[in-house]
């Protein structure tokens, strides 16, 4: 059974924001011109760092985790989310209450709640697509080739050669929450 | 950048502070029946604890977003907060209706004092004292936001919870007019509670006080959570809400009835205490709501 993690190595990425909008598009995400909302199962995160001249901004795509020991499992009264075989955390539709503990409770800020399902939703790595032999809509569209998906059990496997040869890391590792996302040249 | 948690907001700050008023007025009915010197307050106590905790889990219920899925938060009691909180407070509610309908039918009589009574009470103690620790262990197991991330916020809310219920129940017992003329021909019980309450107060300082010394310096995420609490958006509700009104105003006229006459009942300042009390808990509870920051580090700050 394949253990699915990603990698996303951001000297390739030209913040484009396709995974952005391509996963707003697929997933049926409501529109925020409609909703007001504004949200995706990917976050986008722009921070500044220093002051000027010496100003630095970073772009980096957060999706789900899909963490080994994550926190959003843990804290689900119902079991709606859980932690599936092939590493992916996966989101149970048809048991979620809408308590919103889970977006509470992950660091990464990686869930939303959708207002129009009154649900906590989040990234799945397009399981669907995974199955069916197919790259996730973010893979499948990145312009730069930054993002790869596959089995980091499988020291062959493309995506844990890249976290190999790149030094990719995961972001926050001090919290113990195991994340299977990993970046290259994050600094 | 920091990043406000938006998710929990007012009905959640209601859920937290009414379920802490129905453990404080459960735990004064509990003492003033242990002491057999305070009936009416008993029944005082008894009548507003099912209603506060009803009231709480009907906000707690409001706020899901699948209402009718709401048998499903008692899957998971070994692991999630939620549903420990949810078995909680289902059987201290159950329990507290079944004591407040026991009153109601039986308004004349004594309320229990036989051996099955002693223990529906000692049950009711137990499960009043969790409901109150459980509102604080519910943030304080949020390790993503480090404000809450802490075991002073159990407490915090349990001795919060305790000063509102003592409130709630000094506001009730001088505006009833029947309660009122009960009161006053014994007042020792009830000076005893505000003299309880001023302690309580006095504990609640010094643990808030210790809270956001030491979460100022503690990481970014909460120190930026304790600058907005005390010099930031949240300054005037904190300030103003939880220190004077909720806090000093009720201390002040606390400790006035120290020193008061024991043989007085003074109706309006026993009035603005139980108000001010019970403005401050939920002030409280809001502002530490409110006031949740998410985890920040490189490369998120």
């Amino acid at each position: 059974m394949a253990r699915y993690g990603m990698v996303i190595d951001l000297k390739k990425c030209v913040r484009c924001r396709t995974c952005y909008v391509t996963c707003k598009i697929f997933h049926n995400i409501p529109n925020e011109f409609e909703s007001g909302h504004s949200y995706s199962r990917i976050r986008l995160v722009e921070p500044e760092v220093g002051q000027y001249p010496s100003v630095r901004r970073f772009f980096i795509p957060v999706h789900c985790m899909h963490c080994d020991n994550a926190p959003c499992v843990e804290v689900c009264p119902t079991g709606a989310s859980y932690l599936a075989e092939n590493g992916i955390v996966r989101f149970d539709p048809e048991k979620c209450i809408g308590c919103k503990y889970c977006i509470l409770a992950c660091p990464y800020q990686a869930r939303y709640y959708n207002h129009e399902t009154g649900m906590a939703d989040k990234c799945d790595f397009c399981e669907d697509r995974l199955k069916a032999g197919l790259k996730p809509y973010c893979v499948q569209t990145c312009i730069g080739n930054a993002i790869t998906v596959g089995d980091l059990d499988d020291p062959n496997s493309e995506v844990s050669q890249i976290i190999k040869t790149e030094g990719a890391v995961p972001l926050y590792p001090h919290l113990g929450t195991k994340p299977k996302v990993y970046y290259c040249n994050i600094k | 950048m920091i990043h406000v948690q938006t998710m929990w907001g007012w009905p959640i700050a209601w859920y937290l502070f009414l379920a802490g008023v129905s453990v404080g007025t459960y735990i004064v009915a509990a003492y003033c029946q242990y002491s057999k010197r305070q009936d009416h307050l008993v029944k005082i106590g008894i009548y507003l604890t099912a209603p506060c905790l009803g009231l709480s889990i009907f906000l707690l219920w409001l706020d899901l977003g699948h209402r009718m899925r709401f048998p499903y938060a008692f899957l998971r009691p070994q692991e999630s907060w939620i549903s420990i909180g949810a078995w909680l407070l289902t059987l201290f509610f159950i329990l507290a209706a079944f004591q407040w309908l026991k009153q109601f039918f039986n308004r004349d009589n004594q309320p229990g004092t036989d051996k099955a009574a002693g223990w529906v009470w000692g049950l009711g103690i137990i499960l009043a004292l969790l409901t109150a620790i459980y509102t604080g262990i519910l943030l304080g197991v949020v390790q993503a936001i480090p404000f809450w991330n802490t075991a002073i916020l159990p407490m915090l809310f349990l001795i919060s919870a305790l000063s509102t219920g003592i409130g709630a129940v000094l506001l009730v017992a001088v505006i009833l007019k029947k309660s009122r003329e009960a009161v006053q021909s014994n007042t020792e019980g009830f000076h005893f509670l505000a003299k309880v309450d001023g302690i309580l107060v006095l504990l609640e300082i010094a643990c808030l006080a210790f809270y956001l010394i030491i979460m100022a310096k503690s990481g970014v995420a909460a120190s930026a959570s304790t600058h907005m609490i005390t010099s930031g958006s949240l300054a005037a509700a904190f300030w103003l809400g939880v220190v004077v009104i909720g806090l000093l105003i009720p201390f002040i006229l606390e400790f006035k009835s120290f020193k008061a006459n024991a043989a007085k009942l003074n109706v309006t300042q026993t009035a603005v205490t139980g108000i001010c009390l019970l403005l401050g808990g939920l002030a409280l509870r809001y502002i530490i709501l409110a006031a949740g920051i998410y985890e920040a580090g490189s490369p998120f700050i």
